[in-house]
């Protein structure tokens, strides 16, 4: 599967506006996601892909180009 | 001493959107009450409520703020947000509210509990990993308090009152008295209230005071003060109005709505527990108190808003109170009580009751009590029915609210013109003023 295409579908269900988004947008900064959300997505992510997401790991990612290589990284190893 | 006026009125409720539909509503003389659809009632002994069912929070609010909220937050953000833009108000910026001298004090009763049931489902169908993050701040009391904060920029003095039915007359009382202690120059003061998922109705019918005989009728369930009360009904719905310091409203040349002048607390303290006393004697000496605090006498009052619960013992413990406090003007005044035309609002149902008399000031004019067909045996008041009355030149309106274990609210609201001197002040009880202050006391009759 396409992870950004399905991160981006993650992130509609959230109600965020997928035209704001792209590689280079800052979670905090452009999207002001707070750590309630982010544990939101954390969940949202585990339910779409075959992972474990730690709330703690995905705080250290600065965009949302970082967790689309996030993801990809977790789910090729 | 200044004075506390009203320069915006929201609202969000079965009456529908505005403030003008809650006022056409309780006019009308017809109740929007209706079988709930929000859930499945059958197995509910009251099956009916008032549902804002034109309110849709997805029309009017992000949705990145309505995934994290319950209804009830939504409802009261919308409100109050038209309660602001009624009185033509921002905070902040050239011309704004400073952020630190405005407030918000709201009334509710239940917290977010639509929310909270699903989660609570999830917890124990699927374990805590599917618990929503936002569980914990949407569903506690104090979320729309926050919310409107934030989203408003609001700094000042931020409070929540949880008093049962009363939950919005004590948010009123304390902004007034915010204001008067000179911490706000503003505050957005009301109530909120979703009742209408299958928990919270639980709670609600637990209470024991909803009416089990309205399910065939809805329309005709809530009978406040008729000989077929048997129980009140409730609904959802949030009202918000902001009250400001008289002269910050005069220097910015607001439209002054009214004047809540006068308030006053209590409780009966009464025995057994979450029983009220049944003649109505701290009930009366609230009312009383209320009146003195607006520099009026019962002579002066043009209407009551009563409480109206159709609670049997609650009506009747309030016709003895308002006699009592009424005392020769008691078969005079005109009294009215709007809540059966769209339901209890409990937390929002005080704050709607001023709204109301908001407008019945303004257009002179006092709605009729819905369902009122024979007031019970002995209810003696003057009572509005049939079709609204007309009342040239009514400047003082009572509003009761009451809750369970025996709370007492008793507010005056007053016309804009009632008191056209700043300089008046009232007769009565003074809030206590800190040591520098007390040399500036002002003593007078305000009537």
């Amino acid at each position: 599967m396409d992870v950004r295409d399905t991160l981006i579908g993650i992130f509609r269900k959230l109600e965020f506006d997928p035209g704001q988004i792209d590689d280079g947008t800052r979670l905090k900064e452009d999207l002001e996601i707070d750590s309630t959300e982010l544990a939101e997505i954390a969940v949202a992510i585990e339910n779409s892909f075959p992972l474990q997401v730690d709330d703690s790991e995905l705080r250290g990612l600065q965009t949302f180009g970082d967790v689309v290589a996030y993801i990809a990284t977790r789910n090729a190893s | 001493m200044t004075r506390v006026v009203i320069t915006g009125v929201g609202a969000v409720t079965p009456a529908g959107i505005g403030a003008d539909a809650l006022w056409q509503r309780a006019l009308s003389g017809r109740s929007c009450v209706r079988r709930i659809d929000r859930f499945d009632p059958a197995s509910y002994r009251c099956q009916v409520a008032g549902q804002a069912d034109t309110f849709v929070a997805r029309d009017w609010l992000p949705g990145r703020l309505v995934k994290r909220t319950d209804r009830f937050t939504q409802l009261a953000v919308v409100a109050a947000e038209t309660a602001l833009g009624d009185a033509g108000l921002c905070i902040g910026g050239d011309g704004g509210v400073r952020p630190e001298r405005a407030g918000v004090m709201v009334g509710n009763v239940l917290g977010g509990w639509d929310f909270a049931e699903r989660e609570l489902r999830d917890l124990w169908a699927q374990g805590i990993r599917e618990v929503s993050p936002y569980q914990a701040t949407a569903w506690f009391p104090a979320a729309p308090q926050g919310n409107i904060c934030i989203r408003l920029g609001i700094r000042g003095r931020a409070r929540t009152f949880v008093c049962d039915r009363a939950s919005g007359a004590y948010a009123l009382a304390h902004a007034a008295e915010t204001i008067l202690r000179g911490q706000a120059d503003m505050v957005i003061a009301g109530g909120t209230e979703q009742p209408l998922s299958p928990y919270a109705w639980l709670c609600c019918q637990t209470g024991n005071f909803l009416t089990p005989t309205g399910n065939s009728d809805p329309a005709a369930a809530y009978r406040p003060f008729d000989r077929g009360h048997g129980g009140t009904v409730v609904g959802e719905g949030s009202v918000f109005l902001v009250l400001e310091r008289f002269e910050h409203a005069r220097d910015r040349g607001a439209r002054i709505r009214g004047e809540l002048a006068g308030w006053a607390l209590n409780n009966d303290g009464y025995m057994p527990y979450y029983t009220s006393e049944p003649h109505g004697a701290t009930m009366a000496a609230a009312v009383a108190r209320s009146l003195d605090r607006a520099g009026i006498k019962a002579a002066d009052l043009g209407c009551v808003v009563a409480d109206g619960s159709a609670i049997p013992r609650e009506d009747a413990a309030e016709v003895l109170a308002l006699r009592s406090a009424l005392g020769d003007h008691a078969g005079q005044v005109p009294v009215t009580t709007v809540k059966a035309s769209y339901g209890h609002l409990l937390g929002s149902a005080t704050p709607a009751d001023v709204a109301v008399a908001v407008h019945a000031i303004e257009h002179g004019v006092v709605p009729p009590v819905v369902n009122l067909s024979h007031p019970a045996p002995g209810f003696d008041l003057d009572f509005v029915t049939g079709a609204p009355r007309a009342a040239p030149g009514l400047r003082h309106v009572l509003v009761v609210s009451r809750g369970l274990g025996g709370a007492n609210a008793c507010l005056v609201i007053s016309g804009a013109d009632a008191n056209s001197d700043a300089g008046t002040a009232r007769a009565g009880a003074q809030i206590p003023r800190p040591a520098a202050t007390a040399g500036t006391h002002i003593s007078g009759n305000g009537g």
